[in-house]
């Protein structure tokens, strides 16, 4: 390379924010989900403003304790969005350990 | 009285000593606590002054020039981009010999845009007329504000004057200040009374007509004037001097006399350098300091005076002239001693941080030299960031090899996840879910705001389609060269500006509404949380009636810009309303902005849990609140016909909408049944079908 960078600041690359930036550092409260209540509706999935929860591929038949949802905590600010709107009342926000 | 105050506190009160009648400013990283601090002075009733929100830079520095002419002091602050939209009437205020008096915290000029202090903003207009003074520290600002008012409305003089401290470097950087008193400004600085150039009906003058061969005349008088204020400046700082005890020149010669090395600098750098200079004197060098002070008028008699018998000359300074091996300020310098003996170097900081030890590595290799030379100090490059930049893929494509780039599909989602936006941020929701039904034939381009801060900086994005950060006034004008582009080259791709409610409302109106004029296939995107919310809460034109913002603090007076109807005036244009609360409403309507082969403008009013002081958590319900009780209403406009898309079976009391929002919780009740009665009625007349 010869010490340049492109010009205009140009970045030839995608999505490097997210190599970076684990924003998942920023959180003081975790969200717990309770599988037992988590139904699967796609409700917190819908709704996280980071993109941070998957609906996972669970069959109807499978034990009522199975995960249905994952979240991405290396992402997860935090914020709360998902817990709150939950209908089952099936994520609870835990204060992170320090 | 003694004072531990910020750079921008410093702005704030000698505006305020300075009695400043109309101040006008737009919001910009990090002038903005400078004009936020005024208000708050306003509210205490601490400054008797009207403040004007302006709709861009532009407009402010309008504001402050229709203001001068009718017989008000008038104050502004800005910088970098900013100060550039602001161009125009610079010249105009300057031309017309208005003594309009600006705070400038100089800040890197973007393409890229910067946020540490490089001098290009301020030096590059030094030619528009306007007095410099370059500010050392807090104390200088106040002092040199007060002063500028003085020798601006000198009749002598006339011309605006720019009072230049460095962003974030001093503006939030706070050290103890001696604030002036009142009573002893008020002697120095009497009312301003124009004579030359006034508003009065009983008065009737025609001011700015146009010239033909007259020009450079006047142009020469304007040269004339900034030459005399050379004189008016040491006057005014001898009278200051004895009202207060400090002693300000045009600049300042510090242990100059017998030196033989001397180093020039202006702004913050001054003082790290006359700190060194005791010390290296101390171990015998004859070294000395120039400090410019005044950059225009250029001192040229004090600059040749102090340092024509140096042998070496060290111009330490933050412009660079483009084009020129030499930054600005030695070029100067090199005007001024050209019959001088001295070697004269230059070392370029831009906006990088300058310490001590700085200094010292800097000196030692001076010293070290007998050429003269132009070097920039000290360039970090950074190997990891020009990797992670994708350099190497930039090389293949420039070698004209095969380049394989990672495109997305449909639903994959256009942005990252590692955004730096607040936790719960809406807005960022809702535009991930807007361009969740786009692929990889998307480009979009934004416009200042939280998405380009917080999507991208180099050289990290978010982005995973073309996306372009261009700067704020250009909501619609460089998509609209984009499109044409795309259209020459036969690409079929959609376009999309991602716009803040400052963008579309404000500062890109003109540019907003002229692309939907031309009838270009875009879709417009606006985030609207209803403030500036990018540079700390300030009232828009779409923040809501009696919503608290930090340019509005007892509740902002006046009602929203209905910007829907001004879309629609431009004639066909699909135009929908959305929230993050109703995303299968917002999917709709993103598929239906992108099978329009027309201009679209999708309108999402996204709750800041900053900005509306709530907890991020209740982001969701409030937003569904605001359909519930019709503060927002979810419709499309087509064809000249509203559709409303949710229609509440029975719409709740707006109070139960406002009262989780802690920027409404000072409203009185009759100010909470206005508001419903406007909901009313807006909703009202969009169920009617009429926007």
């Amino acid at each position: 390379m010869d010490k340049v960078f492109i010009r205009g600041a140009s970045v030839h690359a995608t999505g490097t924010i997210a190599l970076v930036y684990k924003t998942g550092t920023w959180r003081v409260h975790d969200p717990v989900v309770d599988n037992s209540k988590c139904i699967g509706c796609k409700i917190c999935s819908q709704y996280c403003p980071d993109d941070c929860i998957v609906r996972l591929d669970v069959d109807k038949s499978a034990p009522a304790d199975t995960p249905r949802i994952e979240i991405d905590m290396e992402y997860c600010k935090g914020c709360g969005i998902c817990a709150h709107e939950c209908p089952k009342g099936a994520i609870q926000m835990v204060v992170c350990e320090a | 009285m003694e004072m531990f105050l910020s750079g921008n506190q410093c702005i704030a009160h000698g505006a305020k000593l300075a009695r400043v009648e109309v101040i006008s400013a737009y919001p910009i990283t990090p002038a903005t606590p400078a004009s936020e601090e005024l208000y708050e002075m306003v509210t205490r009733g601490e400054l008797d002054a009207e403040i004007v929100n302006a709709e861009s830079e532009l407009g402010a520095m309008g504001i402050c020039a229709g203001a001068a002419a009718g017989g008000c002091r008038t104050f502004s602050c800005t910088c970098s981009q900013g100060f550039a939209l602001m161009r125009e009437m610079l010249w105009a205020a300057s031309g017309m010999a208005l003594p309009v008096v600006l705070a400038l915290t100089s800040r890197e000029i973007g393409i890229p845009q910067g946020l540490l202090s490089d001098h290009s903003d301020a030096l590059s207009e030094r030619d528009a007329s306007y007095l410099q003074f370059f500010a050392e520290d807090g104390q200088e600002i106040i002092d040199s504000l007060i002063m500028a008012y003085k020798i601006s409305e000198d009749g002598k003089v006339l011309l605006p004057s720019l009072v230049i401290s460095e962003g974030h470097r001093m503006s939030h950087s706070f050290e103890t200040v001696d604030v002036p008193e009142q009573e002893q400004v008020d002697k120095l600085l009497p009312k301003y009374n124009p004579k030359h150039v006034l508003v009065d009906p009983n008065y009737p003058i025609t001011g700015g007509t146009p010239v033909m061969s007259q020009y450079p005349w006047f142009k020469m008088q304007q040269c004339q004037a900034m030459q005399d204020a050379k004189q008016v400046i040491k006057d005014v700082c001898k009278e200051y001097a004895e009202i207060f005890g400090r002693h300000y020149d045009l600049v300042e010669a510090y242990k100059t006399e017998d030196a033989d090395v001397i180093m020039v600098s202006l702004g913050s750098t001054v003082g790290i350098i006359r700190e060194k200079v005791d010390e290296y004197r101390e171990k015998g060098i004859k070294v000395g300091l120039l400090k410019l002070r005044v950059f225009r008028p250029f001192p040229e008699d004090e600059v040749r005076e102090a340092l024509f018998n140096a042998k070496k000359v060290l111009v330490i300074e933050r412009a660079p002239s483009p084009g020129s091996l030499y930054g600005i300020a030695c070029i100067e310098v090199k005007a001024a001693l050209q019959k001088s003996q001295a070697a004269i170097s230059n070392i370029i900081v831009s906006g990088k941080d300058i310490d001590g030890e700085d200094i010292d590595e800097i000196f030692e290799s001076w010293m070290s030299r007998e050429d003269e030379f132009a070097e920039w100090y000290k360039m970090q490059y950074d190997e990891r960031a020009a990797t992670m930049s994708g350099y190497d893929t930039y090389q293949k494509l420039l070698n004209g090899e095969k380049v394989e780039r990672e495109l997305i599909e449909e639903g994959e989602g256009c942005l990252s996840k590692g955004c730096a936006s607040c936790a719960g941020c809406l807005s960022f929701g809702a535009i991930r879910k807007f361009l969740s039904v786009f692929g990889k034939d998307t480009v979009a381009v934004l416009n200042g705001g939280c998405l380009g801060t917080c999507a991208t900086l180099f050289p990290l994005t978010a982005w995973k389609i073309p996306s372009f950060f261009y700067t704020y006034s250009n909501a619609g004008a460089t998509i609209s060269g984009m499109e044409v582009a795309m259209k020459l080259k036969g690409i079929d791709a959609h376009l999309i500006e991602v716009a803040g409610d400052g963008a579309i409302f404000d500062i890109g109106l003109q540019t907003f509404s002229a692309a939907l004029e031309r009838g270009h296939r875009i879709i417009y995107l606006c985030y609207d949380n209803q403030a500036y919310m990018n540079t700390g809460i300030q009232s828009s034109g779409s923040t809501p009636y009696g919503a608290r913002t930090k340019t509005a603090p007892k509740g902002k007076p006046i009602r929203v810009k209905n910007i829907a109807q001004i879309a629609a005036a431009h004639g066909d244009v699909y135009i929908a309303t959305a929230s993050p609360a109703y995303p299968d409403d917002l999917l709709k309507k993103a598929k239906k902005a992108k099978s329009l082969n027309k201009p679209s403008f999708i309108h999402v009013i996204c709750p800041c849990p900053p900005g509306w002081e709530y907890d991020p958590a209740l982001g969701v319900e409030i937003a569904r609140l605001g359909v519930e009780t019709g503060a927002v209403v979810l419709y499309e406009y087509e064809n000249g016909e509203v559709t409303v898309n949710k229609v509440p079976k029975k719409r709740k009391p707006v109070e139960e909408y406002l009262m989780k929002q802690g920027r409404f919780s000072h409203l009185t009740k009759a100010q909470i049944s206005q508001i419903q009665e406007e909901v009313d009625r807006e909703f009202a007349r969009l169920i009617s079908g009429r926007l």
